[in-house]
């Protein structure tokens, strides 16, 4: 098993203390679902899985993630090379402005797949992202010409054509419209069977749906982690129970 | 409290399911009632009710589904609804069998009773007791003894099978009124589903409280 385990985790944003004590082992192969009211440090939490905080100057990480035996925190991790086996999908869809092809085989080739049969890979990525069908005859088209919906599974196509082990969504559907975010949901439904996946969402119906384990964040601190049934039927802790019930503040 | 609109609405439910609770266990004592003094009057209320129990069953459960679709409840306010649209199934076949056994009043053809009811006066006396006990935890969302239950609920089972092997040989024995004991026959049978019925409220009054599944072999 290569679960990721995190231990001791804390950040801080200057004087900031924006994560706690962050303890927990986040299945492989499984959705795993972050929670919690804004500001608790959930994306922040998202952002130490593939080194993204490094990217913020005041930013500063202590405590482990480890996964494959490797603490992703070590100074010997290249954090470049961390983020080609963590992907990363973002809240608002991201594409490069250029062709739809493009933006799936600049990252291959960067990764040193560009041997490899690139119309293979691009194919197989709009499938895996149930894009292909639509874009199969506009993959010379201007990505930024697609709609917020496929904008998006084009970002998660481009993502998994590099073949990373996990995949990391930061509010993957927030920004689209019931059908296409019906569409991300039953993509992240496929996508546990190959990935491990860890999604933020503000949306409990939608963590209750795609994810099968979930932890709720609350000032930067773990409340609860457990099976998503567990959490979304009888949680534990009164401050989750407050929380998915709206009832919190 | 941020959802004071939806807190109303899930105590608007509970005092529908409360007001059916209230119109089936009265259906159930007062269709006892008719039976005792063999009264056609008051078995014909009883009867009369059944309409409004079928109203207010229909009405709860439209409700609880409206709620459902618009606030998506999640945790204890799921679990709350999820128990009041099975409670009002259960509440409503009680109410029903306070009708049929209403229905048996207006069939009676005796001008008296025999054998002292045999023992369906200390049937109804549970169905009652157990009746108001989990329809009290249900108001004061209090978790169920259920241990105790099943003690009670075997009590009424015993009883319900000495009704019959009591009418048996009643009937053996003075067959000039075997219909009638075939009535107390059946309304034991009655009794005893009540029974049933209430245990399986008190399950899902449980699961509501506790959060947890447990079933009563009943």
């Amino acid at each position: 098993m290569s679960n990721i385990t995190v231990e001791d985790l804390n950040v801080w944003y200057g004087d900031d203390h924006a994560l706690k004590n962050i303890n927990m082992e986040i299945p492989e192969g499984e959705v795993t679902a972050l929670i919690g009211a804004s500001g608790c440090g959930k994306s922040t939490f998202l952002r130490c899985f593939n080194r993204m905080n490094d990217e913020i100057g005041v930013a500063r990480v202590e405590g482990s993630i480890r996964w494959k035996g490797v603490d992703l925190n070590g100074e010997d991790v290249d954090p470049v090379a961390l983020r080609r086996r963590v992907g990363m999908v973002f809240q608002k869809p991201n594409p490069f402005p250029k062709t739809v092809y493009d933006n799936i085989a600049y990252g291959v080739s960067l990764n040193g797949r560009g041997d490899d049969d690139m119309d293979q890979i691009v194919e197989t990525s709009l499938e895996q992202a149930n894009l292909w069908d639509e874009v199969e005859d506009r993959l010379d088209k201007n990505a930024l010409t697609l709609s917020g919906g496929q904008q998006q599974r084009l970002c998660i196509a481009r993502a998994v054509a590099v073949k990373p082990d996990v995949i990391l969504m930061d509010e993957p559907a927030s920004a689209l419209d019931p059908v296409s975010t019906q569409k991300i949901e039953n993509l992240i439904e496929e996508l546990r069977e190959e990935y491990t996946v860890v999604v933020v969402t503000h949306n409990m119906q939608q963590a209750a749906r795609i994810s099968d384990k979930t932890a709720h964040l609350h000032l930067g601190e773990l409340v609860e982690f457990d099976n998503t049934d567990k959490i979304f039927e009888n949680p534990e802790e009164e401050l989750t129970e407050a929380y998915i019930t709206g009832r919190f503040g | 409290m941020a959802r004071d609109t939806f807190d109303k609405q899930l105590g608007d439910l509970k005092a529908q399911v409360m007001e059916m609770a209230d119109l089936a266990k009265w259906m159930f004592e007062t269709g006892v009632q008719s039976l005792i003094d063999l009264s056609d009057d008051t078995a014909d209320e009883v009867l009369e009710k059944r309409h409004r129990l079928a109203e207010l069953d229909e009405q709860i459960e439209e409700d609880a589904l409206k709620l459902v679709a618009r606030q998506q409840p999640m945790a204890k306010d799921m679990r709350a609804i999820g128990a009041a649209l099975k409670l009002i199934t259960y509440i409503n076949r009680i109410g029903r069998y306070g009708k049929d056994i209403a229905q048996i009043t207006t069939q009676w053809d005796s001008e008296t009773h025999y054998s002292d009811l045999v023992n369906l006066p200390r049937m109804v006396e549970l169905v009652h007791n157990g009746l108001n006990h989990v329809l009290r935890c249900y108001h004061e969302e209090e978790d169920i003894d259920l241990e105790q239950l099943v003690e009670w609920e075997d009590e009424i089972d015993a009883l319900r099978w000495s009704v019959f092997r009591e009418c048996l040989t009643y009937m053996a024995q003075d067959p000039e009124h075997i219909e009638e004991y075939a009535y107390y026959m059946m309304i034991a049978r009655y009794l005893e589903r009540c029974g049933d019925n209430v245990c399986k409220m008190a399950e899902k009054i449980h699961y509501m409280v506790e959060g947890e599944h447990l079933a009563i072999d009943t």
